[in-house]
């Protein structure tokens, strides 16, 4: 009797660690998780005078761990909460909870399945909903609004003099950009910021997740003599209010909001990390 | 058997009693716990560390500290919400109150918060260095247990972990 209840909590571990790799951690992910040291004073004093290129591309945009789609994903991830609750619920009444949750977890799974089955919309009607959202926004704006949005924040944070370069400008016919031409300005510095991703984030495992928004901007700082890059980083804006996918096709002015409100943050972060933040000095370890 | 329990149920709340490590000016007015603490005016006068603080002359090796002049502060206050994915909790929702140039390191906040609501709020210096304008990172909690997006140096914006309280 000693062994079967052993046995029973040890599947229910088993099966709440599973439960919770796939539903609870599916959080924001990033390439590389910190930010390297801002640049050091020595590249500082170069940056008098400063032209800020956007991105030349439409930042891809996705919808990550979105609402199920039809009733086969949303009856597979009913059963995966049905099961995760009934448990979960169970474990409340201690060991003994656990022990009876091994038996009522199919109930729960069949129950949940049901539920998703009926609830996930069809395939099709998702797929049309994401792709409305992808063509309500602008890429060619959202990459603008960044650039200027840094720009305006440099020069009201920093002694320093910025320009916003034309979209066509320095491209050279390969696609890269090329900014020697600059030197002949003055211009010894480019700040390129471009937005390189744009998702809407669910949760794996429910039927249909609130969604926050995320912005991956990457950002490389060089000099125009030589091209050489004296700094590069990447950083993720990771909304908090999150919404459906309907919800938000349904106000297209939340959703416009809130990339304004992930520009002015990441413009913010940028002119931070590159112009003004100097870290606290690190008590030596000996 | 009691003496070895002792210490099993009253060091983890010990630990939950004590004041969090912080990165950036530490907050001296309310402290900085897990829990944010509950205040006692919709108008709460914040306090925290003067900078230079003495173990950054300390520590400072390449001797930028000493040069610093014209030191101010930078104060914001976030409206909090529920962050979705749990492990953060609370998200800096709203920017309801911002303060640049402060000469002090204090300051009383000059308009009525909401009642019963979190905030989370944060400081940094801002400073000359060689005649050129510079700041400190904001000050955030270093939370045991929690997951890198809430280090200091995470690529995510904006942060969850700036210090926090209740108003009454």
């Amino acid at each position: 009797m000693l062994t079967n209840a052993r046995s029973a909590i040890r599947r229910a571990v088993v099966l709440l660690a599973s439960v919770a790799v796939l539903a609870g951690c599916a959080g924001p992910t990033t390439t590389s998780l910190l930010l390297p040291p801002p640049p050091g004073e020595d590249i500082r004093s170069g940056l008098t005078k400063v032209a800020i290129a956007s991105g030349r591309f439409p930042p891809k945009f996705e919808i990550v761990d979105g609402p199920a789609k039809g009733a086969g994903q949303g009856a597979a991830r009913g059963a995966l909460l049905g099961a995760a609750y009934t448990i979960g619920g169970a474990s409340l009444a201690g060991p003994i909870g656990l022990v009876a949750s091994t038996f009522l977890v199919p109930v729960g799974a069949v129950g949940g399945s049901i539920v998703g089955g009926v609830t996930a919309e069809p395939a099709a009607k998702v797929e049309e909903r994401v792709a409305a959202v992808a063509r309500s926004l602008s890429p060619r704006t959202i990459q603008n609004d960044l650039v200027n949005r840094a720009a305006e924040t440099g020069r009201e944070q920093t002694s320093g003099a910025f320009t916003v370069m034309a979209a066509t400008s320095a491209v050279t016919l390969n696609g890269r950009a090329e900014y020697r031409s600059l030197v002949e300005d003055g211009i010894r510095t480019v700040l390129e910021i471009s937005v390189i991703e744009l998702a809407l984030r669910g949760r794996t495992a429910e039927i249909d997740p609130s969604l926050n928004l995320a912005m991956t901007v990457k950002t490389r700082l060089l000099r125009t003599a030589d091209d050489a890059e004296l700094y590069k980083s990447s950083l993720t804006y990771s909304g908090g209010r999150g919404r459906t996918l309907a919800e938000w096709l349904d106000d297209g002015a939340l959703l416009r909001a809130e990339i304004d409100r992930a520009t002015e943050i990441v413009a913010e972060k940028i002119v931070d990390e590159v112009f003004l933040v100097v870290p606290f000095p690190r008590p030596v370890k000996h | 058997m009691i003496r070895r329990l002792v210490p099993l149920v009253f060091l983890p709340l010990a630990a939950c009693a004590a004041p969090l490590d912080v990165a950036g000016l530490r907050p001296l007015a309310p402290e900085p716990y897990r829990h944010p603490p509950k205040l006692h005016s919709l108008q709460p006068e914040l306090r925290w560390e003067s900078f230079p603080r003495p173990t950054d002359l300390k520590t400072d090796r390449s001797g930028w500290v000493s040069r610093v002049r014209h030191v101010t502060y930078d104060l914001r206050i976030w409206r909090g919400s529920r962050d979705p994915y749990g492990y953060q909790e609370v998200y800096p929702a709203e920017l309801v109150y911002s303060r640049t140039a402060l000469a002090m390191p204090e300051h009383l906040v000059e308009i009525e918060l909401a009642p019963d609501t979190q905030y989370l709020w944060s400081v940094r210096a801002r400073f000359e260095l060689d005649g050129q304008s510079r700041v400190t990172p904001w000050g955030v909690l270093l939370v045991p247990g929690h997951s890198v997006v809430d280090d200091p140096r995470s690529v995510s914006v904006p942060p969850r972990s700036y210090y926090r309280f209740v108003t009454p």
